[in-house]
């Protein structure tokens, strides 16, 4: 059983996390589940297509590819699907979703999680210096089907009385 | 309550509200995920296979033991709290939402004869769940597993009040002060404890000051608690590894509610 830790972009996700840092979070998951870790297989920055673990894989038959997150999958659907059909018999360990699992099912649905979260957009870089920020928005937040609510009568009580 | 009721409540008023689960019927799989967790543990089948003698007694078990049921992974128990209430959810984030991956279980254990050994089973300390990078429209849903009618569930405060608070710390330099762990805050006093029957739930914005305090009853207070938000709003600091992807089923939510 042949075990490759994967070190990729250092941004995925809203996360920066360095080459090492990922080697060392992959190293301490595989102790902890007593797996042997066999290579350490560095993905080029600027890639997120996972060539360089398919093009090993072929020649050196893995069983068993270790992730920090699924956001480091493939964001193109056509290099998901090549990366299927490479790696489906491939157990892949997603650690930071805590996700383990094999073949077309399960890598599809780690795909569409993923799309899910890079389709959302992030507050990371908004301009929030406080959990009054957070609050304001929070205030703001649109109803779900989209409607406006009407505001109760005792909000923003500060106002009314200014009136 | 009605759906915009709900929803005003949540994120424009006081910031929590006490919900009837749509699905009350759904809770014993938590009940059940908790007694498994206790037969595993003994290895052998428990004698007390209900809840309310396993909270009678479980204070009489080693702290090994509690921890063990602590740390368990109970992967079910987030979707098994959105089947119970799919209104709640919908109606306040849609169908189409973010639920947390695994909901976290806690215990408010009674001392054992004798006293406490250690103050490893402190209370939960005041917080906002904001705090640990949730975005601001995220929800929580807190449920004990038990009619809860005493003080040994949550308290909660409003979320403009808990605003105040924090904003005060804040003018001083700091983001949770020791006035605030201690309770000694100005307007800390202004808590409520929230008490339930069984079949309901707690549900509050990420911006009220909540805790516990310590269990000076005979019974164990058990409860799974989960958060979700709205997939069409941003997310903060906690993604993936937070959350995952939840679909409510349309015809699991109750008829009149839109959303």
């Amino acid at each position: 059983m042949s075990t490759a830790v994967i070190s990729g972009d250092p941004t995925f996700g809203p996360w920066v996390v360095p080459h090492r840092l990922q080697n060392v979070f992959t190293n301490a998951y595989a102790r902890e589940q007593g797996l042997t870790v066999d290579t350490v297989i560095p993905e080029p920055i600027f890639s997120d297509a996972l060539l360089t673990t398919q093009w090993i894989s072929k020649h050196w038959s893995l069983d068993r590819i270790l992730l920090c997150s699924f956001l480091q999958l493939p964001h193109k659907p056509e290099d998901m699907e090549r990366l299927i059909d490479n790696l489906e018999n491939v157990e892949f360990h997603f650690i930071l979703e805590n996700l383990v699992g094999t073949g077309r099912n399960f890598l599809g649905q780690a795909f569409r999680n993923a799309q899910a979260f890079r389709n959302t957009s992030s507050l990371k870089h908004a301009e929030i210096e406080c959990y009054d920020d957070l609050y304001r928005m929070m205030r703001e937040a649109p109803l779900p089907n989209g409607t406006e609510i009407r505001q109760p009568a005792n909000f923003d009580q500060s106002n009314d009385a200014k009136d | 309550m009605s759906v915009n009721a709900l929803f005003e409540d949540i994120f424009r008023g006081r910031g929590w509200a006490i919900v009837d689960a749509d699905h009350p019927d759904n809770l014993r799989g938590l009940n059940n995920l908790i007694l498994h967790s206790v037969d595993d543990i003994s290895g052998e089948k428990n004698a007390t296979s209900e809840i309310e003698s396993l909270r009678r007694t479980m204070h009489l078990l080693t702290e090994d033991k509690i921890n063990t049921i602590k740390s368990h992974s109970y992967v079910e128990a987030s979707e098994i709290l959105a089947c119970a209430f799919p209104g709640t959810i919908s109606g306040l984030s849609g169908n189409e939402v973010f639920l947390q991956r695994r909901a976290h279980m806690t215990l408010n254990v009674p001392a054992p004869p004798g006293g406490r050994e250690n103050n490893r089973y402190l209370p939960s300390l005041s917080h906002f769940d904001s705090m640990s990078g949730i975005s601001p429209y995220t929800v929580t849903l807190w449920v004990p597993i038990h009619d809860l009618d005493d003080d040994t569930g949550v308290w909660i405060i409003d979320q403009e009040t808990s605003m105040e608070i924090m904003n005060a710390e804040r003018r001083n330099g700091r983001v949770m002060g020791g006035d605030i762990l201690a309770m000694n805050a100005p307007r800390m006093e202004k808590r409520v404890f929230a008490r339930m029957t069984y079949g309901q739930g707690l549900v509050f914005s990420p911006f009220c000051l909540h805790g516990s305090v310590t269990n000076e009853t005979e019974r164990a207070r058990i409860c799974f608690n989960t958060r979700f938000q709205s997939r069409n709003l941003p997310l903060h600091l906690r993604t993936s590894d937070y959350f995952s992807c939840y679909d409510v089923p349309k015809a699991a939510v109750p008829a009149g509610i839109t959303s």
